[in-house]
């Protein structure tokens, strides 16, 4: 299942809504995605979970890095909507405290400042 | 012989075998116990790329779904494989792109095992020593998460190396949903 992306794009920040499997070898398409978001000026990314069925190491790593790189710069990084599995291997991995995770996407963008869309 | 005792006998001695000619992509065979039986094998030849990962993982979810196989036994073993040949291809079989991988997924009952096989040198993912996630200062750190992933996702992982050749078996099993009870959550008892 190939990783598709939809973007919401909210003036100077953005939602990421990302669908399918974060696997070692789309981990590199997430990757350059979001480098892509944050090269247009998105210093705050809202990544949406809830259709990712899966995120293995490599895309772990690759949110790892992003958010180092927009912590650099005064951005921030907000996860939302992770599934039960997913918010397992973030147990596992023992990085649910590096980021900020919120329930729903409307929390997400509030957290950034954002109005809530709907 | 039957065509029945014919089939038992090829499976007993793990001879169905994946035509392979270089050049083409590999086929992948299927093969059914007889009927009676709720085991079933399937099988799948990779080529040595990163490219053929999503290939795999599209393989074990397609053949999970058509069990009705739970979500979570699905992801625990396309998780698996992921990290399990993304390793494999970058590591153990680096550079040799003529190298095949040939995967193998077993259902019984409720449970699945899943086998690789290869000519890297010998790994055994089970027993590698995992450094720890953080370093002195308390940093986090990537290193191996891969398997530290496979390992708290999989029942066990199993590996032999017989000629020359590594036979890694991951295994899944989940209970079976139970129906609503009626002792238990004050469902409507039936019957007298």
């Amino acid at each position: 299942m190939a990783l598709r992306f939809a973007v919401e794009d909210l003036e100077d920040f953005a939602v990421l809504i990302p669908s399918g499997r974060v696997d070692s070898v789309s981990a590199r398409d997430l990757e350059s995605r979001l480098v892509r978001l944050i090269d247009t000026g998105k210093g705050r990314v809202v990544i949406d979970f809830s259709n990712i069925g899966y995120i293995g190491s490599g895309g772990i790593r690759v949110l790892m890095l992003i958010e180092r790189r927009l912590a650099e710069h005064s951005g921030r990084l907000v996860l939302c909507c992770l599934p039960e599995l997913i918010a397992r291997l973030f147990r596992i991995a023992e990085i649910e405290d590096m980021f900020t995770i919120l329930p729903t996407r409307d929390e997400a963008i509030a957290n950034l400042g954002g109005e809530p869309s709907g | 012989m039957g065509l029945r005792d014919r089939i038992d006998s090829k499976l007993g001695r793990g001879r169905i075998a994946t035509s392979l000619r270089l050049g083409r992509h590999p086929r992948h065979a299927k093969v059914r116990y007889p009927l009676g039986s709720t085991s079933s094998v399937t099988r799948l030849t990779l080529l040595n790329r990163l490219a053929e990962i999503p290939r795999a993982l599209d393989w074990v979810e397609a053949r999970c779904r058509r069990r009705a196989i739970p979500d979570d036994v699905v992801l625990a073993l396309s998780l698996s494989l992921d990290e399990l040949l993304h390793n494999l291809m970058t590591h153990g079989l680096h550079g040799q792109e003529h190298a095949r991988i040939k995967l193998q997924l077993s259902f019984d009952g409720h449970q699945v095992m899943l086998s690789i096989e290869d000519d890297a040198p010998a790994f055994d993912p089970w027993a590698v020593p995992l450094p720890p996630l953080r370093n002195a200062q308390g940093e986090w750190r990537i290193g191996a998460l891969g398997l530290r992933f496979v390992r708290a996702m999989v029942d066990d992982i199993s590996c032999r190396r017989i000629r020359g050749r590594n036979f890694t078996r991951v295994r899944k099993s989940w209970r079976e949903a139970r129906p609503p009870d009626s002792a238990t959550d004050g469902g409507v008892r039936l019957g007298p």
